[in-house]
């Protein structure tokens, strides 16, 4: 440490002392009255957890080490009770000059925000195990039949000639055949497997009804019971087809192979489905398989930042695969285009429930814009129309390539950025922010790369662009009270919640586009750009280290939301504090600490 | 009233300033016997002299620490060297480490008491072996400003043993015994301020050990304290 912050501590220190077996950090104690470093002796803290959890070491602290420096930062009591374990003599910093050395010393800071930072890695990991252990195996296998059936069954009644079921097999391209009596219960199955004894071999004739060589009376599954039993019943019974049953009426198969591409969904077979799509269906299907990857990798402890990139690939390479299916339905001979993705696709931190947000770049050559644009429109709107029923959700928003407004040559495009970065209309650039977040996804990428040099020389210079952008970024802050607790909403059905969204990661997000834009960083990634923009603004790097983890958490969060909830009754990016364990709330606030450390920064650098 | 004698027959000659000082001193009120050990403010004193000889042997320095609520105040360490007529010898000097110069360019004996005065107010003293401390610090004082310190003194000597006995096993003898088995570290042994340092973390150990035992008022430690050196003296 610095002899001047040494000296200020030396000269502010008491020395305590505490018998063996002495607790001298409490958790009831409000705030810790004092920091304390060991002169000698032992202390030790269980965990946090030590309640939840069978096999916990104690930490084990001696001559040296301090404490608590998060209880200190957070001016909150100590989690869990520090105990003098030998006789042990500690130097006390009275809390109120714990502030003030912070201050005077960047090594004393570096030293908390690493310690915080460290605290952050080994808490993500052990969410990670819990959520491992809790969901990664039941997730799946706990998931009702219900969730697993995608298309209506195909049946026939039990006086259908055999010859015609046949038929209807072979043209369906199906592997069961279920009949049904007049109420839709099913009397009995026929599956591909029995053509070769019952059929084939036996010289059956394709006139007799198909109740003479049905299984009838099949082994049925009610819709909830899960896919568990039914993996049960498929290995105990040697049977490849479950008819599963909603009040004893028909609703759907389950095969054997349905559960086998559960388990069996992975990037590669993904990637490799999609490479060999061609069809909008056989990408309807990839597009599930990608939310079922995500569900399963969460299981697996994948971590948000690995998990957000693979997504944004996959769903990539889907876009990509559409774009190429519908531009060789469409003419557009003589066009150079590039299909853009903004927001959050732009930034790769796709999340699962995402809505499209998209445009197109063009250079028609000699031909009038207008005109290359009336070609194109058509065919983005079918991507888009594609996109949607791939589980992309029209942008609310409009901003889609099909919309004429975001349909644009590149001098348009130009035109368009220069306005908003002129700033005639402040209210028109905030809701411009999510467009500099661009980057070809598909098609000429050089129109892409000539557009986002424009931005960085256009924007690097201008300060007041800056300040306004960066304004914005400020205008909510991290729902965090004084004394670090979290301010939650207190209206309707958000009551007792807070967004994750946004006053949480957009937050991140959008400072770290101001400083990004600020020092000509083309990335447009939020963790690529804190990185990137860190050395040329003096930051050090271990503290972006701890804002880059504390941006993770709330991303993971956010996913573990979208992925368990159910969408229909709540808005998975809400999360109500009181409901997270200990772990989960204590790190959450520290991320919401770091978030609140990097817009001050930003409020420095701009004065605001 | 052998102090008003002594002031008044063999008065020292004192400023109107240091009078003052004087009187300052004495209008601080005694420390009952019930107040309460929790709250009390201790003074941890050593002294290094001239030699083992309290009536031959001159006072060089003392250093001293406070004790407040427990924890020791590691900002407001006292030391003062009293300035000497002539220089102790060089066996001596090998023993405290106060060199001839800094003896003969010491405080004004009279300075010196009345500063340290100043600093231990009405606290209870406390040493290991006091009874040497005490005896030097006061014919020091009683030469210097014509008044020994009226403040209660108290022996860890007896006390450390009395709070921490060990049956059937060999206690501590000397104040380095007891550091070592409590691993104390004595950063510079024979320097006055880091020996008093020492000392008040061997009192921060009694005063837990002696709460231990049900002891929470001064009167109950000085009550110990006789006690245990009746024990000795038998």
């Amino acid at each position: 440490m610095e002899e001047e912050a040494l000296q200020f501590l030396a000269a502010r220190v008491v020395l305590g002392y505490y018998p063996k077996g002495t607790v001298i950090l409490d958790t009831g104690q409000l705030r810790p009255l004092a920091f304390h470093i060991i002169q000698r002796g032992t202390v030790q803290l269980l965990p946090f957890n030590a309640a939840h959890s069978q096999d916990v070491h104690p930490v084990t602290m001696g001559p040296g080490e301090c404490f608590s420096v998060s209880a200190m930062l957070e001016n909150r009591p100590v989690i869990a009770p520090y105990t003098a374990v030998t006789d042990t003599f500690c130097y006390e910093l009275p809390a109120e000059h714990f502030p003030e050395l912070l201050d005077r010393s960047p090594v004393f800071r570096e030293f908390t925000t690493e310690f915080l930072a460290s605290m952050l890695r080994e808490s993500r990991r052990l969410i990670q195990l819990n959520y491992n252990a809790t969901s990664g195996e039941q997730q799946t296998m706990g998931r009702t039949l219900r969730s697993l059936i995608t298309r209506q069954p195909v049946t026939c009644t039990a006086e259908t000639p055999l010859g015609d079921v046949l038929r209807t097999m072979q043209s369906r391209k199906i592997g069961s055949m279920l009949i049904t009596d007049g109420e839709e219960r099913p009397v009995g199955i026929f599956t591909r497997h029995d053509v070769l004894d019952r059929v084939a071999l036996a010289h059956c004739d394709l006139m007799r009804p198909i109740s003479d060589v049905m299984t009838p009376n099949p082994l049925t599954l009610p819709a909830e019971a899960s896919v568990y039993e039914a993996a049960l019943l498929i290995a105990n019974r040697g049977i490849r087809h479950i008819p599963v049953c909603d009040d004893h009426r028909l609703m759907g198969v389950v095969t054997e192979r349905d559960l086998f591409a559960l388990q069996r969904v992975s990037v590669r077979g993904i990637n490799r489905i999609i490479a060999e799509a061609n069809s909008i269906e056989d990408l309807q299907r990839a597009a599930a398989d990608i939310r079922r990857l995500a569900r399963s990798m969460l299981g697996q402890g994948v971590s948000a930042e690995h998990m957000t990139l693979i997504i944004s690939t996959l769903n990539d390479s889907l876009v990509r695969q559409v774009l190429d299916i519908e531009a060789s339905r469409h003419d557009l001979q003589g066009i150079r285009w590039s299909w853009l993705a903004f927001g959050s696709e732009g930034r790769y931190e796709q999340t699962i429930s995402t809505d499209q947000d998209n445009g197109l770049i063009y250079d028609g050559g000699a031909a009038a814009p207008d005109a290359v644009r009336a070609r194109l429109l058509p065919f983005a709107q079918a991507v888009n129309r594609a996109l949607d029923t791939c589980g992309f959700p029209l942008c609310r928003g409009n901003i889609m390539a099909g919309n004429p407004h975001w349909c644009l040559s590149l001098d348009e495009w130009r035109e368009r950025f220069d306005q908003w970065i002129a700033n005639t209309d402040p209210q028109a650039l905030l809701s411009a922010v999510i467009f500099f977040d661009f980057r070809n996804l598909y098609g000429d990428e050089a129109l892409a790369d000539n557009l986002r040099e424009h931005l960085i020389s256009s924007a690097k210079g201008n300060s007041r662009f800056q300040r306004q952008l960066a304004q914005y970024a400020l205008e909510s802050r991290p729902p965090l009270g004084l004394i670090s607790d979290f301010i939650t909403d207190d209206e309707g059905e958000a009551r007792g919640t807070i967004d994750l969204k946004k006053t949480g990661a957009r937050l991140f997000t959008d400072a770290a586009r101001v400083l990004a834009l600020a020092t000509g960083v083309a990335h447009t990634n939020t963790v690529q750009r804190l990185r990137q923009a860190a050395p040329m603004l003096q930051m050090p790097l271990s503290e972006i280290d701890s804002i880059v983890e504390g941006f993770y958490f709330i991303q993971a969060l956010r996913l573990r939301g979208q992925i368990s909830a159910d969408p229909a009754v709540r808005d998975p990016n809400r999360i109500s504090p009181s409901t997270l364990n200990e772990v989960d709330r204590r790190i959450l606030k520290e991320s919401l600490r770091q978030l609140r450390k990097l817009q001050s920064r930003l409020a420095l650098d701009y004065q605001l | 009233m052998n102090w008003l004698r002594r002031l008044f027959l063999r008065k020292p000659e004192l400023s109107l300033e240091q009078s003052l000082a004087l009187t300052a001193y004495r209008s601080h009120s005694q420390i009952v016997g019930a107040a309460p050990l929790d709250t009390l403010r201790f003074v941890v004193a050593d002294v290094e002299t001239t030699g083992l000889n309290p009536f031959a042997d001159q006072l060089i320095s003392i250093g001293a620490v406070e004790i407040i609520q427990g924890t020791i105040r590691l900002n407001s360490g006292f030391e003062v060297v009293f300035r000497q007529p002539q220089a102790s010898p060089n066996a001596n000097i090998l023993v405290h480490g106060i060199d001839g110069t800094t003896q003969l360019g010491g405080v004004d004996p009279a300075a010196a008491t009345l500063q340290f005065l100043d600093f231990i107010q009405n606290a209870p003293l406390v040493g290991f072996h006091a009874d040497f401390d005490r005896l030097m610090i006061d014919r020091a004082a009683n030469k210097a400003v014509g008044l020994a310190p009226s403040n209660p003194w108290l022996d860890l000597a007896y006390l450390a043993p009395a709070v921490m006995p060990e049956p059937g096993r060999k206690l501590p003898r000397g104040f380095d015994e007891w550091m070592d088995k409590l691993g104390i570290v004595n950063q510079a042994r024979h320097n006055a301020l880091s020996d008093a340092l020492a000392t008040a973390q061997l009192l921060q150990v009694v005063l837990a050990r002696a709460r231990d035992q049900g002891i929470s008022t001064l009167a109950g430690l000085v009550r110990l304290e006789q006690d245990q050196r009746w024990l000795k003296q038998r």
